[in-house]
């Protein structure tokens, strides 16, 4: 057989190419099950651990979300920019949490944040899927990163911005975090997609228009650290 | 061409061929991951298997690949394996594969992998394939676990996310970043070819 004919290799190519994607179709038909479970159980933690539930594992997580947590439709006529809405009580309060997502460095990074009715505190943020550069950009995921945002009053500009590069800001009354190092541009970007998120829930919330700073007194959070 | 033994295999892949120290090939890799050892491992890994595993395929099939696509044909199995490797990570081990964001489908473009198809797998049987793809995986895997040791432990003063340093370490903000893997895999190979070249005279 001439395996270097034009035919052949027409004929090989098609083959291999054939038995080939055949075979990894198979491969994701069996684990497309598990991936789209991690996918809904990462979305459920996700807004748990925004929402600050506490659980043991993936079972229960799934169980507390569907217990807890009921999803929210914003108002017709408020812009939810493709953000979708939960709402659960908390000590009980009402709390809301949205899955917002922008563009990160290298791609999308989507996240869940929750705030207080009257979104004048973040009560924490997850991040739910990302692509940023690891070890850089995608310690975004870091349980240190996340937790400045546990409590956080937002500024009087209604506002959570990035502040210069450390190891977790502390201070949960000042409406800043630190950015990550070596990661400036992921920490600038999460800022903006974070506080378009805020505006929104603010407008969905409050009936507040978009832009506008925490109402007076809002955030009288005393200083706490 | 002659077929190697399964040990001069290992000792060209591991040490006195080593596809980053010698070759260097993979290097993309080497100064992007390496700034903690958990994703660097499972990047590593990841590595090892497709580079195993193509090289097995493509010396199993490489009577019937015409010549002319002979390339093309050795991508299409690497892409499948990596593929694999990145279906696999996301079904059993969803938050390594959030960690290492879009790095495993970039194993694809790893040259070590082709490098090995192209000179090695080609020309060579299945199962002497599948070693030399294996052990190059290993001696990358080596190399890029001491550079990834340094920086993790001067970077975040832990080691698989441990702390081993004490509280008060001032961590070194430039071994997180990517120029650190420049100078110390500099000095790794340094140190490593002048071992080579000590041997040699003696």
């Amino acid at each position: 057989m001439n395996t270097q004919g034009k035919i052949y290799t027409v004929v090989f190519m098609f083959l291999i190419s054939l038995v080939f994607v055949f075979a990894l179709s198979l491969v994701n038909s069996a684990l497309a099950g598990q991936v789209e479970r991690n996918g809904r159980i990462s979305q459920a933690r996700a807004i748990l651990n925004a929402m600050g539930f506490s659980y043991t594992g993936d079972a229960e997580a799934l169980t507390l979300f569907n217990s807890q947590v009921a999803p929210f439709t914003p108002p017709a006529g408020t812009a939810a920019g493709g953000d979708v809405y939960y709402r659960a009580q908390k000590n009980g309060q009402p709390i809301y949490a949205a899955i917002s997502s922008g563009p990160g460095l290298w791609g999308t990074i989507r996240f869940a944040v929750a705030v207080n009715s009257d979104v004048t505190e973040t009560l924490g943020i997850d991040i739910i899927s990302q692509n940023e550069t690891p070890g850089l950009g995608g310690r975004i995921d870091e349980a240190w990163f996340k937790a400045q945002f546990k409590g956080e009053a937002l500024n009087s500009a209604g506002r959570i911005t990035v502040g210069p590069a450390g190891t977790g800001d502390a201070n949960l009354s000042n409406g800043r975090f630190d950015a990550i190092t070596g990661a400036s541009l992921t920490s600038h970007l999460f800022d903006v997609m974070l506080n378009t998120a805020l505006a929104r829930l603010r407008t969905i919330l409050t009936g507040a228009p978009a832009g506008s700073g925490v109402p007076a007194g809002g955030n009288d959070s005393g200083g706490r650290q | 061409m002659n077929t190697p033994s399964f040990k001069q295999v290992t000792i060209r892949n591991l040490w006195s061929e080593n596809q980053i120290l010698i070759q260097v090939l993979g290097i993309c890799s080497t100064l992007a991951v390496t700034n903690n050892l958990i994703n660097t491992s499972i990047m590593a890994l990841g590595v090892v298997f497709t580079t195993g595993f193509s090289n097995l395929t493509i010396s199993s099939i490489k009577t019937l690949i015409p010549r002319k696509v002979r390339m093309i044909t050795q991508v299409l199995i690497i892409a499948f394996y990596v593929i694999v490797v990145d279906l696999v990570l996301r079904a059993f081990l969803p938050s390594v594969s959030r960690a290492l964001g879009p790095y495993v489908g970039l194993i694809i473009t790893n040259c070590i992998i082709m490098g090995r198809a192209e000179a090695f797998a080609q020309n060579q049987p299945p199962l002497i394939s599948f070693w030399d793809g294996v052990t190059a995986g290993a001696g990358y895997m080596a190399v890029l676990l001491v550079v990834a040791f340094i920086r993790e432990l001067l970077g975040f003063g832990s080691l698989y996310g441990f702390r081993v340093m004490p509280q008060g370490f001032p961590t070194w903000t430039i071994m997180l970043m990517a120029p650190s893997a420049f100078f110390i895999l500099g000095i790794v190979i340094w140190i490593a070819k002048s071992a080579m070249g000590r041997k040699k005279k003696a």
